[in-house]
């Protein structure tokens, strides 16, 4: 604006009153834009903080592990070296990772991996589905004690996950489904609390008339809900999907117990013998910040493809 | 509608099968032969015990034998969590500290028949280590390593002192003047204008080298940590008395080694126990030049030698007011669940893996001292290999100046009494007497 004012000034002839207005104007203009600079300034400033610790994480997973502790200020890998790489992804020998002062365990990535996607894949898929059709359920069906059952669902989003840990891991080792890909999934195949809760709430805010118009022309339940519900609710769903995904992948605590075999075991459980082998002995740092990031690259990979849906649908505001 | 019911019942029918049939089968044992699993926490190790599997397996062709490997961590979850649950291995690496536990509610097996069979020579080991894993008579497990403690120092800052390896072989310490290992301490530790700690000017509050390093509070047995000092003044952790343990914490030769240790950190030469457990710890430090000694075990040479700016050299332990040097001789055995479905199999494999046969194996690795006192002259020879010379270590055993951790039921509460109580005094918020009370819990566990 203040420019406009200016350049409105005829033949560069300015007059007392608009020269005063222009400093004044100046003043402001170089005030906003020491601002600007200041909210750039503090916006690189979260941003370095935030990044940092990732940073770091790079930096420690191409170093040698003998060098760190010497090197601790040096902002470069100390003693820049991709053995952390070879050991996690299993192509390092056992008389080369001890000389490394690296984890010796060996390490059958790829079969990791694929039990990985397996479990995280079962899972999304599953409790997706599931979860959509019960959120539908309590949103737009009317059946006795609706309320009742939705609030008990409510209130098992409030039990911490660690008391349920025995008593699954009781019940699964008597069904003999230890050690298999249906014990890992099972607890959390069907439903999750959140979930339901979720989608529930973007339900609601779908307009009754397009489902009243689909009775009328004698569409059932299960064809207004593939149909209709689910197309219009895609970005929710694909929220929770990638949530649930994400969830799956990064489990540890489970999978640990239920999932010991080679042929079933996750990655996160796999990488945890990056950790401290002995009880005073410190963990194969460059091991463990190899394997961290090479256990994130797909989430972050999956997040980088779907994180716009992401962040439209917590815009949505259910309105149509 | 209902149509629509059924539909939806069938599908999740459906669904639910199909997720169990893509499970994968778990494995069977194949006719005769029997698999038995092997647990251990050690990664360094199980090349080593790869090899002994292998080896039992050619003289044992009717059992295979499976070695997994869990972080110390999440090991003992496994265990407790897999005797439970019926799922435990058949044979593991157990710790003295868990060690009884597991036989006060009888979640191992003895080994006696198995000793007396294959007549195994208990006296091959190294003193004192199969008293460790003896409870009622009865014997547990065959000792497979021996860890003892020593000095580490940082090669290149003792020769900047003016030192030499020598003057570090006969040190003593003692609790009015610290003696000569207290010297050496002081004169190792740097403030941060260069002025060394026996030398006018030197400011404590602004240490840039400790000469003496600092691993935590220990709790009760302070392992590497204050337990040489307290054993080498003429002192033992308990005695029987009318057949029941009865702790020392109230000694005054505990309580004299206990104050000249802190002494250490209050004249600016150890660390604080606040500055010791904040941030990284003990080995780290040392690898980052912050100490110049550290006391440390056998089981963390490889790891301290490993370190790229930091050449040690082992130097042994002081000599206390006893005239000897007390070092803490420690091993490990392997146990046998009791949820095993092959006892006999299972007690082949142990008497193998305590024998010379496999720890011999071990000993090429030169990742740990194997037990049997025979076989200290291999152990020597692979260490040398990677530049270590473990002979500090070896002489502390061969003049008997080694002592074992207490093995006692209920050792957990009697750490949950001491930790608290140690680390309020080497904190200083708890005078030296405090002690004496924390000794009369102790004692209360066992009347």
């Amino acid at each position: 604006m203040t420019s406009v004012l200016e350049k409105t000034t005829l033949g560069g002839q300015t007059p007392a009153a608009p020269r005063s207005m222009s400093a004044a104007d100046r003043k402001r203009r170089v005030r906003r834009r020491l601002w600007k600079i200041g909210a750039w300034i503090i916006l690189g400033a979260v941003l370095l903080v935030t990044l940092f610790p990732f940073y770091w994480m790079l930096r420690t997973s191409f170093s040698t592990n003998g060098a760190l502790p010497g090197q601790s200020t040096n902002l470069l890998p100390a003693d820049f070296t991709l053995d952390a790489y070879r050991r996690v992804l299993g192509l390092s020998t056992v008389s080369d990772s001890l000389q490394q002062g690296g984890s010796t365990a060996s390490i059958n990535f790829w079969i990791y991996l694929r039990n990985s996607v397996v479990v995280a894949t079962v899972t999304t898929v599953f409790q997706t589905l599931f979860s959509a059709m019960a959120a539908y359920a309590f949103a737009r069906l009317r059946w006795p004690f609706r309320s009742a059952v939705f609030a008990l669902f409510l209130g098992a989003m409030l039990v911490p996950p660690i008391f349920t840990t025995l008593p699954n891991f009781v019940l699964i080792r008597d069904l003999g489904l230890l050690n298999t890909y249906a014990g890992i999934v099972l607890p959390g195949l069907l439903m999750s609390p959140f979930a339901i809760f979720f989608l529930r709430q973007f339900f609601l805010g779908i307009s009754t008339e397009v489902e009243e118009a689909a009775k009328i022309d004698g569409a059932g339940y299960f064809r207004i809900f593939f149909r209709i519900v689910v197309p219009m609710s895609w970005a929710p769903i694909s929220t929770l999907a990638l949530l649930t995904y994400i969830g799956s992948w990064n489990d540890y605590f489970w999978p640990l117990l239920v999932g010991q075999n080679e042929n079933v075991r996750v990655l996160t459980v796999a990488l945890g013998i990056f950790r401290a082998q002995t009880p005073n002995g410190s963990p194969d740092w460059a091991g463990l910040m190899a394997a961290t990031f090479i256990a994130a690259l797909p989430v972050m990979l999956i997040f980088a493809l779907l994180g716009r849906k992401v962040i439209n649908s917590i815009g949505f505001s259910g309105i149509k | 509608m209902k149509k629509q019911r059924l539909i939806a019942a069938a599908m999740a029918a459906v669904a639910i099968s199909g997720a169990l049939a893509g499970c994968s089968a778990s494995g069977t044992d194949s006719g005769d032969k029997v698999n038995l699993s092997y647990w251990l926490w050690d990664a360094n190790q199980q090349p080593a015990y790869k090899a002994c599997a292998t080896a039992f397996t050619k003289a044992n062709p009717d059992i295979d034998v499976t070695v997994k490997q869990f972080g110390w961590d999440d090991y003992w979850s496994q265990i407790t969590t897999g005797l439970v649950s019926g799922t435990a291995p058949d044979v593991f690496t157990g710790h003295s500290s868990y060690f009884p536990t597991f036989v006060e509610k009888h979640q191992i097996l003895p080994i006696d028949d198995v000793v007396k069979a294959d007549d195994i020579n208990l006296k091959q080991y190294e003193t004192g280590l199969t008293a460790a894993w003896t409870s009622g008579k009865k014997l547990y497990g065959l000792p497979k390593d021996v860890g003892l403690a020593a000095m580490y120092v940082n090669s290149d800052m003792l020769e900047k002192a003016g030192l030499t390896a020598d003057d570090l072989s006969n040190l003593e310490w003692n609790p009015k003047d610290g003696g000569t290992f207290e010297k050496t301490i002081a004169h190792l530790t740097l403030d941060a204008k260069g002025v060394r700690g026996d030398e006018p000017g030197f400011d404590k509050s602004n240490v840039a080298v400790y000469g003496l390093g600092l691993n935590g509070d220990g709790g009760g047995l302070g392992e590497t940590i204050w337990g040489q000092y307290a054993e080498s003044n003429d002192w033992t952790y308990l005695d029987e008395k009318g057949g029941k343990p009865h702790f020392n914490y109230d000694d005054k030769n505990f309580l004299d080694a206990i104050s000249w240790f802190k002494g250490l950190s209050d004249k600016g030469y150890m660390p604080t126990l606040e500055q010791a457990v904040s941030g990284i710890g003990q080995q780290d430090s040392y690898g980052a030049g912050k100490y110049a000694m550290i006391s440390e075990g056998s089981w963390s040479a490889s790891t301290l030698f490993g370190y790229k700016d930091v050449k040690s050299i082992i130097a042994p332990l002081p000599l206390g007011p006893s005239g000897h040097r007390a070092s803490p001789a420690n091993g490990l055995a392997d146990n046998i669940a009791v949820t095993t479905k092959h006892p006999e199999q299972s007690k082949k494999l142990v008497a193998f893996l305590g024998s010379k046969d496999c720890q011999s194996l071990v000993a090429k690795q030169a990742v740990v001292f194997p037990a049997i006192a025979d076989l200290s002259d291999a152990t020597k020879k692979a260490y040398e290999a990677k530049g270590i010379d473990i002979s500090p270590f070896l002489e502390t055993v061969d003049k008997g100046d080694i002592y074992s951790s207490p093995s006692v039921a209920n050792w957990a509460e009697v750490n949950a009494i001491m930790t608290p109580a140690m680390q309020a005094y080497l904190g200083g918020s708890a005078p030296l007497d405090s002690f004496v009370d924390a000794n009369k819990q102790v004692n209360a566990l066992y009347n």
